[in-house]
């Protein structure tokens, strides 16, 4: 069976089947709760804005271009939608957070022995989760989804120097918490099944 | 390994490790046949304001009335028969 392009399940969309967009979901469902996971570091927050990003391109199909490549357009609002969770939700539980942040930060390991264990992804999710929403949101985009600087500016709609600008604090944030120094970077032996 | 290798797969495998909800398709197809059911023809609305400037069903028992229309029109039907 000849496997439909975007274009042509983006038409059907368009005029009403349900089929289409639930072609279009089993295509991207993973893309979209993933990126929505790591930017919102909430798995059930991640499947309510999965649901909300496709609920939405059900609603806008009319408005989508079908001749431009739908996957920006779905990152787009992923993002916009965990941005305002994110910014929402940290409104309200923020400063509980902090403080237990800083209750436990005495306890806090030596950043050192951060990358000699082996749950690194567990480090670096708990660093990426402190990272302002921007750089986030830049980071997530880049090293998740390997999308390059140029398509993160049409994405996010800044220049491509505001991307490179938050990708290198970025990695700076991420590099200090996790006490990295290019000579001890380990072989991480999970690999993405 | 360099930074970005490892920044890249350590990301990755964390994102790796959660999967979409199993049920999120038939649920989310759910809710999109819901919102885009056709919409009812709009039925007269007797509420509106007529030529004496009041609306044809007014009153504390306009809305009443309206909601339970077929039930008022079996009434005033039978009283009419007894009359």
């Amino acid at each position: 069976m000849d496997r439909k392009t975007d274009r042509e399940l983006v038409l059907q969309l368009q005029s009403g089947s349900l089929e289409a967009l639930g072609e279009l979901y089993d295509r991207y469902q993973t893309m979209v709760y993933r990126t929505a996971l790591v930017i919102a570091n909430d798995s059930s927050a991640a499947e309510d804005l999965l649901q909300d990003v496709f609920l939405r391109l059900h609603r806008f199909a009319d408005h989508i271009d079908s001749n431009r490549p739908l996957e920006p357009w779905l990152y787009r609002m992923t993002t916009n939608l965990a941005y305002t969770y994110v910014k929402r939700n940290r409104r309200w539980f923020g400063p509980l957070e902090d403080f237990a942040e800083w209750l436990v930060g005495a306890e806090r390991h030596n950043p050192h022995d951060s990358v000699e264990q082996s749950d690194d992804w567990q480090q670096v999710q708990k660093a990426v989760s402190t990272l302002p929403l921007s750089q986030r949101v830049v980071v997530v985009l880049y090293y998740l989804n390997d999308l390059s600087l140029q398509e993160i500016s049409e994405i996010l709609e800044v220049p491509v120097g505001t991307v490179k600008s938050r990708l290198h604090y970025g990695r700076q944030t991420l590099k200090k918490k996790l006490g990295i120094h290019s000579d001890m970077l380990p072989d991480l032996n999970h690999e993405s099944p | 390994m360099d930074m970005d290798s490892y920044l890249s797969r350590a990301i990755r495998n964390w994102a790796a490790r959660h999967h979409p909800p199993k049920n999120g398709k038939a649920r989310l197809l759910l809710i999109a046949a819901a919102s885009s059911r056709p919409v009812e023809e709009p039925r007269l609305d007797l509420r509106n304001v007529n030529r004496f400037g009041r609306p044809l069903m007014d009153g504390a028992f306009g809305p009443v009335i309206l909601a339970n229309m077929y039930s008022f029109h079996m009434s005033i039907t039978s009283l009419r028969m007894i009359i």
